[in-house]
């Protein structure tokens, strides 16, 4: 979703920034083991399509589903997570989490930004005017 | 309390509802726990709520290092002596035989009941 | 209090009624929740479309949602988890509302009508 823009008043203003409001999804399972991470992203990918403004924060094993970079002729959580990027969605993965699972951040899917619990998590936490966590 | 907002907006108040507590699936739990320490730091308010299993999370006595894990009472006392409230579903322990005394003392018997209060009294609800 | 909202509470159900998350602890409180007067909003989607098939008199999460929908929350489940499913349309309890584009239904629930939301 693009920028887009706006009539107020007569005048043409910018409005890519004025998201209806924000929405933080928490997954915490790694792909195919889980359903999860489907449901999170599909989750994503609509509030975006509808003008939200959304983040997604891969925890625990959720970091996994970051690094499936390769395409699949089957059902495949990376390919969704790059569509959440190529949306203008916010995706993090945990630091910690990622260094536990001795996974090589530079393996990861491009646009995906590596944070913490510290500085991303709570954040959008604190931030967000829902949060939900996928979790089966 | 620590991290206290100075922004003047009232502080989130977050519940982690954890649903497991055993050592055989202490990636949740400590996960779990390093978040509620963090929000807790970061000036919001929170509750964990031990739900199904993760009531066991709360039982006295635990030794992990016998099995070479991290203990989940060390986390959990981290979260309490940064204010957060630990509450454990009553209806839960007594399903699993337990009762309030085989817990460490900071724990908080809560009943099932008490549960769609919790919901309306805290902003975000987080499972794991 | 004459003209406050009344504070409104979203269930979003992803797994079976035997789950370790046992959602039918949460849909006790949904009920709890619309006894009070509450506007309750059951969300049943992924696993949580298995829900309709236990006998509400033999399993506990179903009789609460059993009771709830008789309580007038509205339950709503996602038609494309029911297919995926093999689960009848026929076998949906009656006043539940099939969902064709449960994503997009779902946050709408989410953003704009519940004020409070648990995931199970």
């Amino acid at each position: 979703m693009g920028p887009g823009r706006g009539v107020l008043g007569g005048r043409r203003i910018a409005k890519s920034t004025e998201a209806k409001g924000t929405l933080t999804i928490l997954v915490i399972r790694g792909p195919y083991v889980s359903q999860a991470p489907e449901l999170a992203v599909r989750t994503a990918i609509e509030a975006r399509r509808q003008g939200y403004s959304v983040n997604l924060f891969l925890y625990l094993d959720g970091v996994f589903n970051a690094h499936l970079t390769k395409d699949k002729d089957y059902h495949n959580p990376g390919e969704w997570l790059r569509w959440c990027v190529e949306k203008g969605i916010n995706v993090a993965m945990c630091s910690r989490c990622t260094g536990a699972r001795d996974l090589d951040t530079k393996c990861a899917i491009p646009g995906i930004r590596f944070g913490s619990v510290w500085e991303e998590l709570t954040h959008m936490i604190d931030d967000s005017d829902k949060v939900l966590t996928f979790t089966e | 309390m620590a991290g206290k907002r100075t922004d003047g907006k009232a502080p989130r108040r977050v519940l982690l509802a954890l649903h497991s507590g055993t050592y055989g699936r202490t990636d949740d739990v400590v996960g779990a726990l390093i978040l509620a320490d963090t929000l807790l730091t970061k000036g919001m308010e929170v509750t964990v709520l031990l739900r199904g299993d993760g009531v066991y999370a709360a039982l006295a006595g635990q030794r992990p290092r016998t099995i070479g894990l991290e203990s989940h009472i060390d986390h959990l006392e981290a979260a309490v002596e940064m204010g957060a409230k630990v509450l454990a579903v009553c209806e839960d322990l007594d399903a699993r035989g337990l009762k309030a005394k085989d817990l460490v003392p900071y724990v908080e018997e809560v009943a099932e009941k008490a549960i769609p209060a919790l919901m309306a009294d805290h902003d975000h609800w987080i499972p794991i | 209090m004459p003209g406050r909202k009344r504070t409104s509470f979203g269930f979003i159900i992803t797994s079976t009624s035997t789950s370790v998350k046992d959602p039918g602890q949460l849909l006790r409180a949904a009920l709890s929740k619309r006894k009070e007067g509450a506007e309750v909003g059951i969300f049943l989607i992924g696993d949580g479309v298995y829900l309709v098939f236990p006998d509400s008199k033999k399993d506990a999460a179903a009789r609460a949602l059993s009771e709830a929908m008789n309580a007038g929350a509205k339950v709503l489940v996602s038609k494309d988890h029911l297919d995926a499913a093999g689960l009848a349309v026929a076998r949906l309890p009656k006043g539940a509302l099939l969902v064709d584009k449960p994503y997009k239904e779902l946050v709408i629930k989410v953003m704009e009508e519940w004020d409070r939301v648990v995931v199970c």
